[in-house]
């Protein structure tokens, strides 16, 4: 026999059906109004884009017509993203050295639909990595065949790296050295090429029949993209006169003096395949329209509220030429002494080379020429348009190569100095001037004095100028502005110069630290405790001889 | 210069699939449904949720009230979302067969999946009879499977769900029903 719960269920279920009254469910059930969002603007719906804004503007374009918060639909666009093997199109054959945060499979798919992008993220996002993953999937769609990447030469080295890592069977070509060997380059075949803005200008404008604008390239990419924002700049021009099925621009400051900056940009992005002539958008929009319908924008504080909120990038730059010859010069009598010397020498001699060679590669001695400083000078100039504040710590105070020449040499940020040198209430004037002086963008600190104790959130950026290698002492430092209280996520820039000790060590050291953390988590390494003597000499290509 | 590669159509032009997941969270007395329409390469083109509470007492146990709010609250979904799918895919959690044809009653084919367990693959059954080649339906499951995208998407429509509705009870799910 039916109980009674049974009839009603029976009653209440069986007389429900689609399209039926309502009235057949209960009125004690309580049914929310559904929500929905349009995820896919790009392609699917005239729908605003779920990010896309220009400078430091208020963001508008995404306060919908459905009322719908512009930060929960950013984030649910960002997580609703296909995975990118998915996108590949090629039975999931593509692998990846990490996964995308969701915001940047926003990202990779949203170049992967556009022809012409300005993916403007703030610095720290990812652009780099972003416009690799959908290169990558465009080459194995075979939507494309070729990709020129124009970049600062300084990070030439940078994109070298990031494809090797994310990209690793793209084949990559720099095109470098002098102009005989440039255009032999040129017509070498690779999935990818690398050229300088400068490097490009000289190849395009003086050579009416450059290989570089022979053909169209499936993708162009501008790393840094505001170097073009002077129309009638050299660079400018020739980025222009690149053919090219696609284009995306990369910047985190598309604007960074007035509209004509971005105006520039734009006119890069709506080029034609071929042919000259600017492509026109809708003559009655403003420029500002105009421009957004083509900017991807991510605020470091938007989309990475909930994630870990310190990211670390190691930066690899080459020695500038006069850097290079004082440290080959160096490394090689050091290397030379030192072999001479015999069983006379011990491990402090080793040391003592190494800190000399890593002297000269924060700058050259006698021009005082640095790479690293020419990209941090680079970095603050964005970082700081964009209201962040640094740290830069060097392990060196000698007014050649550390805290006291970085202070000179970046003036424009008009920096503060804290070093073990100033007495107690000198040190403790500075940092509250740091604190409170806004028109302070940086503090250079000695990791010895500045790496302990300290509470510096008005920094949101910390850099590492030369590396101690002690992952401990660095994080203790990176704490200074990466502790309760931040506001902000914090970026972490860590140096290092190819083709020097710095690199010979950093391999040993990552090597070693790979192993360790397979067995133990937090292993903390420092170049004294974890390369043994053999280890130390062998850096320079020495034997140890004996025991000392 | 040329790495291996198969072209792939236009994503768009082979069809739409919705992924539909109804969850009941015990403390909260309470459904929440989520629903979300990808293209055939996986890429979101429209996210819908609600919620509906149910009412306690004697007459409304879970497995009651489950069976009674579900297709309303499904069918809420569909009301609002704009795009037409060419299939619908849910887990078995959803309803059997009879349920979803006398409580749903999908107009177009629907599909159920199964997460892998046991050492076994995940497994995708059609409710009624599976759609017929040429049909769209058919090139959108086709596709899905080769990307590997049966199950996937639940996860991606379940992280969404934790988003909009953050103060309910999702703890109280053990495991994740489409892991």
């Amino acid at each position: 026999m039916e109980t009674e719960i049974a009839v009603a269920m029976r009653e209440a279920v069986g007389a429900y059906r689609f399209g039926e009254p309502a009235a057949t469910i209960p009125e004690t059930w309580r049914f929310g109004d559904p929500t929905r969002y349009p995820i896919g603007w790009f392609d699917y719906d005239a729908s605003p884009p779920p990010a896309g804004d220009m400078g430091d503007g208020e963001d508008t374009s995404d306060t919908d017509q459905l009322g719908l918060q512009p930060n929960l639909m950013r984030t649910l666009a960002a997580v609703l993203q296909a995975p990118l093997c998915a996108l590949t199109g090629v039975d999931n054959v593509l692998e990846w050295p990490a996964p995308l945060l969701p915001f940047q499979r926003q990202g990779v798919v949203t170049l992967l639909d556009r022809q012409a992008l300005l993916l403007a993220d703030e610095m720290g996002l990812g652009k780099t990595i972003q416009s690799i993953a959908a290169m990558r999937i465009l080459f194995h769609r075979a939507d494309i065949s070729s990709a020129l990447v124009v970049c600062p030469t300084s990070v030439i080295v940078q994109w070298r790296r990031e494809l090797a890592r994310w990209a690793p069977e793209l084949t990559v070509l720099a095109i470098h050295g002098p102009a005989s060997e440039r255009g032999r380059l040129w017509r070498l075949p690779a999935h990818v090429k690398l050229v300088g803005y400068e490097t490009l200008r000289g190849d395009v404008l003086d050579h009416h029949d450059s290989p570089a604008t022979k053909k169209p390239w499936g993708v162009l990419v501008l790393d840094e993209a505001s170097r073009i924002k002077n129309a009638a700049s050299g660079v400018s021009m020739a980025c222009k006169q690149l053919p090219a099925e696609r284009r995306w621009a990369l910047t985190g400051t598309p604007v960074e003096n007035s509209q004509d900056d971005a105006a520039s940009i734009l006119e890069f992005l709506l080029k034609p395949v071929h042919g000259l002539a600017v492509q026109k958008t809708d003559p009655d929009a403003s420029l500002s329209s105009r421009f957004r319908s083509h900017v991807l924008r991510r605020r470091v504080n938007d989309v990475l509220p909930q994630l870990p909120a310190k990211r670390i990038f190691e930066i690899a730059v080459e020695l500038e030429p006069s850097q290079r010859a004082a440290y080959d010069r160096a490394e090689q009598e050091g290397i030379l002494r030192l072999d001479r010397a015999g069983d006379s020498v011990t491990i402090v001699h080793i040391l003592e080379l190494i800190s000399r060679l890593k002297q000269i590669c924060n700058f050259d001695p006698v021009s005082g020429n640095s790479s690293k400083l020419n990209d941090i000078r680079e970095k603050l100039q964005t970082l700081t348009a964009e209201g962040r504040r640094a740290l830069i710590f060097s392990q060196f105070t000698e007014p050649k190569f550390g805290v006291a020449r970085v202070a000179e040499e970046l003036k424009d940020f008009h920096p503060l100095t804290y070093t073990g040198q100033m007495t107690a209430g000198k040190r403790s004037e500075t940092l509250e001037r740091f604190v409170r002086d806004k028109t302070h963008k940086a503090l250079l600190l000695s990791l010895r004095a500045g790496g302990q104790g300290l509470n510096l959130q008005a920094a949101s950026c910390v850099f590492h100028l030369d590396r101690w290698w002690n992952p401990a002492i660095e994080e203790q430092a990176e704490s200074r502005s990466h502790r309760l209280g931040q506001q902000s996520a914090v970026t972490i820039y860590r140096y290092l110069c190819v083709n020097t000790i710095e690199e010979r060590i950093d391999a040993k050291l990552r090597k070693k630290r790979e192993i360790f953390q397979e067995f133990v988590d937090d292993e903390r390494l420092d170049i004294t405790r974890s390369l043994t003597e053999t280890e130390l000499f062998d850096l320079f290509g020495l034997t140890k001889r004996r025991s000392r | 210069m040329a790495v291996p590669y198969r072209k792939t159509p236009r994503a768009t032009a082979m069809g739409l699939a919705a992924f539909i997941d109804v969850v009941w969270l015990e403390p909260d007395h309470s459904l929440y449904a989520g629903l979300l329409i990808i293209d055939a390469i996986g890429q979101p083109v429209e996210f819908v949720h609600n919620v509906a509470v149910a009412p306690q007492g004697i007459l409304w146990d879970s497995a009651s009230s489950v069976k009674l709010g579900t297709p309303r609250l499904v069918h809420s979904l569909f009301d609002t979302c704009r795009r037409e799918p060419d299939l619908l895919v849910a887990l078995p959690t959803l309803g059997d067969g009879d349920f979803i044809n006398a409580e749903i009653a999908p107009a177009v084919p629907f599909a159920q999946v199964t997460p892998a367990q046991d050492g076994l693959p995940a497994e995708w059954t059609w409710v009624n009879t599976p759609p017929a080649s040429g049909m769209r339906a058919s090139f959108v499951a086709a596709e899905l499977e080769r990307r590997g995208l049966f199950i996937e998407p639940f996860a991606r429509l379940r992280e969404a769900m934790h988003i909009v509705y953050p103060q309910a009870t999702w703890h109280a799910l053990d495991v994740f029903d489409g892991d």
